[in-house]
This record gives structure tokens, sequence and C-alpha cells, in this order.
């Protein structure tokens, strides 16, 4: 996994004009069509991938500006209705000291999905062109941004609980804001933009810096 | 290329770079996304509502984005901001008010904060505890110009959303019993409710918005009058407490009844503006006043201040009030030459609730009242409650009014005349009463009631108050021996042979009787009763010159007047002197005691003579004396034919009385009375009298005795003797009538003599009462005072002892009448009255015919008394005789009773 240790021996097999199926990893020639094995769709690059990536960023960031704009809990507790966006709800927690508590929510709701379009935006701007950077980080950047995508759910099944169990009535009721739906779609376009992105594209750009170098 | 063992083996052909540009379908999504965005927000702001701005004093409880608009209690809009006037006086709040309904806020809107609220008829607001508060609109369902600012009110509007009903407007003096949302009551129930109260333009009263609920709002007209029923109201007067308690909201809140007490209103407009009286009395009399009805102000002067009298005080006609005094100040009449300071009342008086139907101007009200000054119409005061202390001026007709007009020209006004005024009544009735309380001598009567009751102590402390009950006691053992005596007797054989005596003595007078009856008694009586009848008709001939006997009578008299002046008759009274001192010897003279003997025997030979007739021999006589009777009776008639003579003898008699009576003697006899009187006092002074008072317990003791022997005497023999000789008696009588004109001529001298003797008499007892009144007095007082000090002495006690060895005798008579067979003998008693009862029965069977000749007696007494009719002389003459008889009467009796005064007179001879 140490790029910099297999940089000769990073030969792709796009250069060695095969091509890998992603379902079974079986190699097939290129031009290949359909995986004999599986019969999946081969393909060595996703040309499209970009812009899908793009696309449900774009969709993703969108819906998050309500989602933060938005009240994520309304929260009626005898007569009174409380409405709380993410961060006025972490605001909120840090004046009643819970400082631990707003901590997580504000890890979960803001830094997390923030993070990832970060991440996201800054892999699919980098992998257009050639750059300097080890195709290992990036690809663990990359596993990490996946991997942790799921966790960003955190914040909407805490609403989704929290409707399901305080029903009662007139005393108390939380229901979901506009914010959470908002909230979980972001969260579901930033994970299918994440899913979009073509890793292999991290060790194309890679390739022509070392053919560059080796000239 | 390079050799790469890395490298596969074939390699595939160099890929060709597509430099294709492909445009991926996931694109769509954001654009879809966008436009979905895009749309609601256009959707959102095409939906926003209209933002409206209303102005309340404070927004307490309103909340940006949360306070909701509601109209008719939904949402229809949220406050979205909240924000001050440019002054900071108000706070603007900013409603976002849905499309639907914006154009509904016209100039009719009216906005208020609705927070819970506990007032004094309940809870408002109460589900603004949970939801938190919220604003309530109302407009009405009418798309006006809409308008985006707006005043709030305070509370909510008086006028429900969407309630039917009136607007009114309220007009009263003040408010202070009249909080906002004060209940409006018809009858007791709610209908309506009024508003904020504020002042009236002008200051000078305050108005209430009111809303009458709609049904109700059709009891409303222009005759309805509205009152003030908050609270607790008391009225003290003459009827009694009159308290009246409202509801509880009313009392806390105040409120106001309305009722339309009479009929013929007009329907109201909104906004129409009654006045609130003060209570309903005052809203009742109100209906009566004639908005119209044109007032005229008269004055009227008092004579003195008249506190209670205030401007306002009503003026009253007959009981109604009919106008009210506006004025008061006091006043010197011009022509008033004391130049007094009275008071000057203004009154403004309707002359239309006075009885003038159409008054043209204030002069036609002025004749009115002049033509009710010249029947007695007059002001007064006049107490309106029950201590006076209220004062109203009443127009009272008083009947009798002194003359007054209605003067002009006085005073600024009219001047009506005035009366005295009751005022006073109760008041100074009740100051008499406690100043005569005041004036009671209480002290005098308690010092005198403890006296009494020192004095009653000290009588019930005394020993002798004390023996008292044992005297009582003994008292009651005596009379217990009494009665026991009394029973002794009683059942003593004495009385029953006393009884059985009775009824022998019956059964004589039964025999008696039937013998009456055989001898036809009745029929002779008859007889005697018809010539009885004949003689009352002659003398009712005879008594016919009644006037002059009457003149010659007073001749009689003043010659009898004159008599008494004469000497002789001054001197008649020594010679009297005289003749009782011959009498006191003649008394002293043992020849009176041989006297007494001989009248004893001879009494003894009447009784002997008398006693052969027994009781058939009695029936005879008095039949023969009635025979004889009614012969007198005839010779009366015959007899009175001689009566003239008789009057010219009576007249010569009257002559020589009046020679009498003219003499000196008669004038020295009330000096010898005097005498007479001297010489009894000083014998009641003699120590004999006492000596013959102990003679009289004797002699008491012998009437004892007698009495004893009486009762064993045969009294009944001694009746029948009796009534024989009285049968004989008659017999002579009847003799005797036979003559009667000598009779008549004896009774002349007689008379003469008698009537001479009589007004010397009368005459001495004139002159004695007018001589010697007063020392007859004196006498009199001091004989008294000495018998008084007689009785006091020691013997006088002796009587008592006497009179109870009397009573002791009485009872041993009592008892030895109780020894015989008293009951057996009084059974006998009875039987023989029953027969005798049964005679006289038989007897009266001749009645009738005993009573038809009674009539014919009394039908010739007639005649005969009217042959005494007038102008007869015999009447005149019997007349004076008459008179002359009783006037010597009169004198013999008086000088009887002087003797009995002075029987010593008779023994001493003075």
């Amino acid at each position: 996994m140490d790029g910099s240790g297999h940089r000769r021996a990073a030969l792709t097999a796009r250069t060695a004009g095969l091509v890998g199926c992603r379902q079974c990893t079986r190699v097939s020639p290129l031009g290949t069509e359909l995986c004999p094995r599986c019969g999946g769709r081969l393909e060595s690059r996703d040309e499209t991938s970009l812009q899908k990536v793009w696309a449900w960023w774009l969709v993703g960031v969108m819906f998050y500006i309500p989602a933060n704009v938005y009240p994520m809990l309304i929260t009626r507790t005898v007569g009174r209705s409380q409405e709380d966006t993410i961060v006025g709800g972490v605001v909120e927690l840090t004046h009643y000291g819970a400082w631990g508590v707003a901590a997580i929510v504000f890890f979960a709701s803001v830094m997390i999905p923030v993070g990832k379009f970060i991440a996201i935006g800054y892999l699919a701007m980098i992998v257009r062109k050639p750059h300097g950077h080890k195709p290992g980080h990036l690809l663990h950047l990359y596993e990490v941004v996946e991997w942790i995508g799921r966790w960003s759910m955190i914040d909407v099944f805490v609403v989704a609980i929290l409707v399901a169990l305080v029903q009662f009535e007139l005393l108390a009721s939380i229901n979901p804001g506009i914010a959470a739906v908002c909230f979980a779609l972001s969260v579901v376009f930033t994970m299918l933009s994440a899913m979009s992105f073509d890793s292999r594209r991290i060790w194309d750009e890679i390739e022509t810096v070392t053919k560059e170098g080796a000239e | 290329m390079t050799d790469d063992p890395d490298r596969p083996a074939s390699p595939v052909a160099e890929p060709t770079r597509q430099m294709r540009r492909v445009v991926s379908a996931v694109w769509l999504v954001p654009i879809m996304a966008v436009l979905v965005a895009l749309a609601i927000a256009w959707q959102s702001w095409q939906s926003r509502g209209v933002l409206i701005a209303v102005t309340f004093p404070d927004a307490s409880g309103v909340e940006a984005g949360t306070t909701t608009l509601r109209y008719r209690e939904v949402t229809v809009g949220v406050v979205e901001d909240i924000g001050f006037t440019a002054d900071l006086q108000f706070v603007n709040v900013y409603i976002r008010v849905n499309n639907a309904i914006a154009p509904y806020l016209d100039e009719d809107a009216s906005f208020w904060i609705v927070q819970p609220e506990v007032t004094a008829r309940g809870v408002e607001g109460l589900n603004t505890i949970l939801s938190g508060t919220y604003i309530e609109g109302t407009w009405d369902n009418t798309i006006d110009e809409p308008r985006v600012a707006f005043l709030g009110d305070e509370r909510a509007p008086i006028v429900p959303p969407g309630v039917e009903g009136t607007p009114i407007v309220l007009r009263a003096r003040d408010s202070a019993r009249l909080g906002p949302g004060a209940p409006i009551l018809y009858r007791g129930i709610e209908v309506g409710e009024v508003a904020d109260p504020r002042l009236s333009p002008d200051g000078t009263e305050v108005r209430v918005d009111a809303f009458i609920r709609a049904p109700y709002d059709r009891r409303l007209s222009t005759a309805t009058r509205f009152w003030d029923s908050s609270g607790i109201s008391a009225t003290l007067g003459a009827g009694g407490v009159d308290l009246r308690i409202g509801s509880i909201a009313s009392i806390l809140e105040g409120g106001v009844t309305f009722d339309t007490l009479i009929s013929g209103g007009e329907p109201i407009r909104a906004g129409q503006i009654f006045s609130i009286f003060e209570d309903e009395a005052a809203a009742l009399a109100s209906t009566y006043e004639t908005p119209s009805g044109r007032s005229i102000r008269l004055s009227a002067l008092f004579p003195s201040a008249a506190s209670g009298l205030s401007e306002g005080s009503p003026v009253l006609y007959q009981g109604v009030r009919v106008g009210v005094v506006t004025d008061l100040t006091g006043f010197i009449r011009p022509d008033d030459p004391t130049e007094q300071v009275q008071l000057l009342t203004v009154l403004s008086v309707q002359p239309a609730r006075m009885g003038l139907d159409n008054m043209v101007n204030d002069l036609d009200g002025i004749d009115f009242v002049d033509d009710l000054v010249d029947e007695g119409l007059r002001a007064r005061l006049t107490s309106l409650s029950l201590f006076g202390s209220d004062l109203g001026v009443e127009l009272a007709t008083i009947p009798d009014a002194p003359p007054g007009d209605l003067e002009i020209g006085v005073a600024e006004n009219p001047l009506l005349p005035s009366a005295e005024s009751e005022i006073s009544g109760l008041t100074a009735s009740a100051e008499g009463v406690l100043d005569r309380i005041n004036d009671l001598p209480i002290e005098e009567l308690l010092a005198s009631a403890t006296n009494l009751l020192d004095n009653i102590n000290r009588i019930a402390a005394d020993d002798a108050t004390r023996a008292l009950p044992a005297e009582t006691l003994a008292l009651l053992e005596d009379s217990r021996d009494l009665v026991r005596d009394g029973r002794n007797i009683i059942s003593s054989p004495e009385v029953a042979s006393v009884l059985l005596a009775m009824s022998e003595t019956a059964q004589d007078l039964r025999a008696i009787t039937a013998d009456i009856e055989e001898r036809q008694v009745a029929t002779l009586l008859a007889d005697t009763l018809e010539a009885t009848g004949a003689a009352a008709a002659n003398v009712a001939e005879g008594t016919e010159d009644f006037a002059a006997l009457t003149a010659q009578a007073q001749d009689t008299l003043a010659g009898a007047s004159a008599l008494l002046n004469d000497e002789d008759t001054q001197a008649l009274p020594g010679v009297t002197r005289e003749a009782l001192t011959g009498a006191r010897d003649l008394l002293d003279a043992p020849e009176l005691d041989t006297i007494l003997a001989d009248t004893a025997a001879a009494v003894a030979d009447i009784r002997s003579l008398v006693a052969p007739f027994d009781g058939s021999a009695l029936a005879a006589t008095i039949t023969s004396a009635l025979d004889r009777l009614d012969r007198v009776a005839a010779d009366v008639a015959a007899g009175t034919a001689d009566l003239d003579t008789l009057r010219g003898t009576i007249d010569s008699i009257a002559a020589s009385a009046e020679a009498l009576v003219a003499s000196a003697d008669t004038q020295a006899l009330p000096g010898a009375a005097r005498g007479l009187l001297d010489d009894g006092r000083a014998l009641v002074n003699s120590p004999e009298i006492e000596t013959i008072l102990i003679e009289l317990a004797s002699v008491t003791a012998d009437i004892g005795a007698i009495t004893r022997e009486l009762a064993e005497r045969e009294a009944v023999q001694r009746l029948t003797d009796a009534l024989d000789a009285a049968a004989q008696a008659a017999d002579s009588v009847a003799e005797g009538v036979q003559n009667l004109p000598e009779i008549t001529a004896s009774a002349e001298r007689v008379l003469a003599s008698a009537e001479t003797l009589g007004a010397g008499l009368n005459d001495l007892t004139d002159k004695a009462n007018a001589l010697a009144l007063d020392e007859l007095v004196n006498s009199t007082t001091q004989l008294m005072q000495t018998a008084d000090a007689f009785l006091s002495s020691d013997e006088a006690d002796d009587v008592p002892v006497v009179l109870a060895d009397t009573l002791e005798e009485l009872r041993l008579t009592i008892e030895t009448i109780r020894t015989g067979g008293t009951l057996d003998n009084l059974n006998v008693t009875l039987r023989s009255a029953a027969g005798a009862a049964e005679s006289i029965q038989a007897g009266a069977a001749d009645l009738p015919a005993l009573l038809a000749r009674l009539q014919a007696v009394t039908r010739d007494a007639s005649a005969v008394l009217q042959t005494y009719g007038d102008g007869s002389r015999v009447n005149t003459e019997l007349y004076t005789a008459l008179r002359a008889v009783a006037r010597a009467a009169e004198d013999v009796s008086s000088l009887s009773r002087t003797i009995e005064r002075n029987p010593n007179s008779l023994l001493l001879g003075r």
C-alpha cells in the first residue's frame, strides 16, 4: 500500500491493456464489454464519474443548506413549541453545560458532513489532472470518507428515535422539522457522490507523473 | 513503451482515447432539486400573506414567530416581528396574515391580545395557559378597502365576534360603580355588557359603550330606561328598610338594569344614547317626564333657615314631583320694615305636571299657577324622610289659607305665598316627650318609695304584726266552735216542735181560707170597691177649685208667719218649758208605775176579750167589716159636701195661728231651745250616762230572757187574738164612718189645733236654725268629742263582753229549738201549706166577679173625683187642709227628733 515503495511496480491494468471486473475482479482484455465470468459490464475508466460526483455533491450541498437553516426538531412541551436548528441546538447544549453532547452533535452533524463535502470535492478536483500527492494517501482519504458516510446519519437517527419515543400529546411531543429531511437527503446525496467517485482515477494521474519523471 | 516484465504478455491495443464528452444523467438530480426549491420558494412567496401592523400599548406574552393571530379560534396569521413606534409609546406587532383573510381587514377590524383573565364573572382565555397568548381579531364579512395598520384594543370588544345585537351608549354622571365588563341585566338576565367608561368630549359626564345581545335588543326603545343596579342598596324610610343585593358580579363590577317601563317608545338605532339613573325609582320617575314639558321659575320665601333644603330638593305637588329647587339665597323683602332676612328659594316647576295641558309659553304657566294660588295653593317646607333631615318644597292647597297672591315684581321670579311649614312633626314630638321625662320628679319619687319601703319594713318587723297569724288562728278556732254549736242547735228537738207548731198554724190558715170562700168574701169586697169608686167620683168633683185653694193656703201661711211674729208665740217656748218641767215631775212621780201596771192589766184584758174569736168568727167579722166599709164609702161621698165649711174653719184656724206666731213667747222659744241643748251637753257629760249604758247591757240581757219567754208562748194563738181585735176595731170604724160629717168636723178641729201647733213648731225650728246654728254645731261637736272620750273609756270595753253573752244566749235558744222533732213537723207544716194553697185557689175562682165589682167601684170613684173637678171649692180647700196636715206632720216629726236627740230634756224639764 505504500505508494512510494511501489512506484515502480504501479502497473495498472489499463497500462497492461486489461480491464478488471469491479465485481468479481476477473481481468479481461481491454475492450471486452462484458465480464465473461459474472456478466458484469466492464469499463476501464468511468468517463462520467466525476460528473456524477459533482452532481451528487451539488445536490448534497443544496440540501445541506436548508438542513441548517430550518429547524431540525420541533419540541412542544405543554403548549410551548420550540424549534431548534442543528447549530442552535448545539449552542443551546453548550448553554446547558453539556459540552460533551454538544461536541458529539457538532461533530456528527456539522464537522462530518462539511468534511465530506470538502474531501469529496478535493478528490474530484485533484484527480482531473496530474498531482503530486501520493495515491495511497488519497485512497485512504477516500476510504475514510466512504466509511464514515454511514455515520453521518447519526443526527437523523437521534431525531427519528426521539420523534418515535416522545409523543405525549399535550404534555410533550417532538416532531421532526424540515431540516431533518433535508439533512438526511444531504447525507444520502453525499454518499452517492462519494460512491460515484471512481477511485481508479487516483492512480492514473500518478502514472502520468511517474512517466514524466522518468522522461 | 518499455519492456517491463510486469506487464502482461499480450498487450492489448492502445486504447483509443475517446474525447467525446458524455453528460451524465445524474445532473438531472441537482437540476430537479433546484427547480423544486425554486418552486417551493415561489409558492411560499406567493402565499406568504400580507404583513399588517397592529399597535398595542404593550405586547405582553406576544412572541415573534410564535404568537398567532386567530379569527374565530382559527389561526389566520403569525406574528412576524415586534417593534416599537417611533416615540416608543406603543408596541407594533407585525402579523403575517393569510392572503385569504387579508382582504377583509378593513377599518372595522379590531385586534386584542387574549390572555388568561380571572374576573368576578368567571375565567376567560383559559386555553391560553396551554397554548400561550394569542392575538384575536374580529372583522365583518364584507370586503372593503384593506388596511395594513391597525390600533389594537386593550381587551376584547363588547361585541363578540359573530354575535348579533345592538350597540348603544350609556350616559352617567360618574362611573364609580360601573367597571368595564359590567353586565347589563334585563329582569335578572345578563343580556349584554358595558365597555370602558370614557369621558364625554366636554368632560361633564361619562359615556360607556354597551352592547345588548340579539334577542333582547328588541326590548329597547326610546322609552327604555337604564338604572344602576350595582352592589347593595339599602333604603331606610317610613315604609321600613329596603335592602337590595345584586349578584356577586354586580357587587364587584357594578351593573346596569334596563326595562321598558311604558309603551309608546320608538325603535332605536345603533349608538342610541341612554342615561343611567340612580335607581329604579328615579328611572320610573323619569318615565313620566315629558321631554317637551317646559319649566317656569317661581320663588318662595320661607321665614327661617331650613337646613336640609338644598339645590336639587324636590318640589312636590299633591305628592308628585313637579319640579326642583334650583337656587337658595337669603333675601330681604323690599317692603319689609323689619328687614328680616328670609330664605328665598327658586323653584323650577313644570306646570304640565300640575295639570296644565297645553302650555304655549311661560305666561300660560304663571297664569295657571296664579289660579291655583287663588284657590289656596301655598308653598311650604315639608319633610321628605322620617326624621325630617331632608326637606323639600311642597305646593299644598290649604283650604282656609289667608288670602294671598302670586306676587310679581318682589323677587326676580313670581313669588308664591308660603304657609307655615310642617317640618318638625316627629322630631318635635320626640323632643317634647323627652323634656317631659326630664321634668318628672324621679328623685323625689324614689325618695318617697324608699321611705315607704322603710316603713313597711318596720311594720313587718313589729312584734304585733308577727302576733297576727296566731290571733287569726284563735279566731278561726272560735268560729269552728260556733259552727259546731249551730249544728247542735239545728239537730235539737225544739226546732222540730217549732216546725210542728207552724204546721198547725198552716192548717188553721187553710180552714180560715175555706171559710172565707164559703162566705163569698170576694163578692162583698167587690161591692165595697164599687162604693169606693162612687166615693172617688165625689172626691173628683170636690177637688175643682185647686187654684183658689192654693191662694188660700198662701194666705194661711202668711197668717201663720204673722202668728209666729206675735208676742204670744214668743211666749210659747216658755210655756212649753214649763210644761216639760211638769212632764218630768210627772215621770218622776210614782203614779207612773201604777199607770204602767194598769196598762199591762188593760192589755191583758183586751187579750182576754179578743180571745173568744176563733178563725171562723174572724172571717165573719171581716165580712161584716167589709160590709160596713162599703157603707162608709157611700157616706164619704155624702160627707164631702160639707168640705166647704171645713175650708172656712181652716181659714179661721190660720188666722188664729197667725196670731199665735206673732206672740212674744214664740220668740222666746229659741232661747229656751238653746238652753235645752246646753242641758243636753251637760247631761252627756254627766256620769249618769255611764250608768245608763251599764244598765243598757242588763236591759239587753233582759230582752234576751223576754225573747226566750216569747218563744215559749203560743204566738199563733196571739195572732188570732189580734186579728179578732182588729176585726172588732174595723167594725167600730165602720160604725164611726157612718158619722163622717161629725168626724169631719172633729177632724177640722183637730187639724186646726194641729196646724196651729205645727206652724208654731215649724217657725220655732226655723228660728232655732237661724239663731243658734253655730252654737248648735259647736255643741254637737263637743258632744261628739265627749261621746268619743266616753267610748274610749274602759266601760266601753264591757259592751263586747255583754254582746258575747247575748250571742251565747242566742246559741242556747237555737239549741233548744233543735231538741224537738223539727224535720217531721216541717213535713206536716208543708202539707198544711199545700192545703191552704188549694183553698186560696178555690177562692181565686171567684176573683173575676170580684174584679168586675172592683171595676165598678173604680168607675164610681172616678165619678166622685170628677165632681172634685176644676173650680170646685172642695178641691181647693182639701188641698189647703192636706198641706196643713203635711206641715203639721213634719213639725211633729222634727219635734220628736229633737226630743230623741235630747231625751233628758223630758226628764230634766229643760
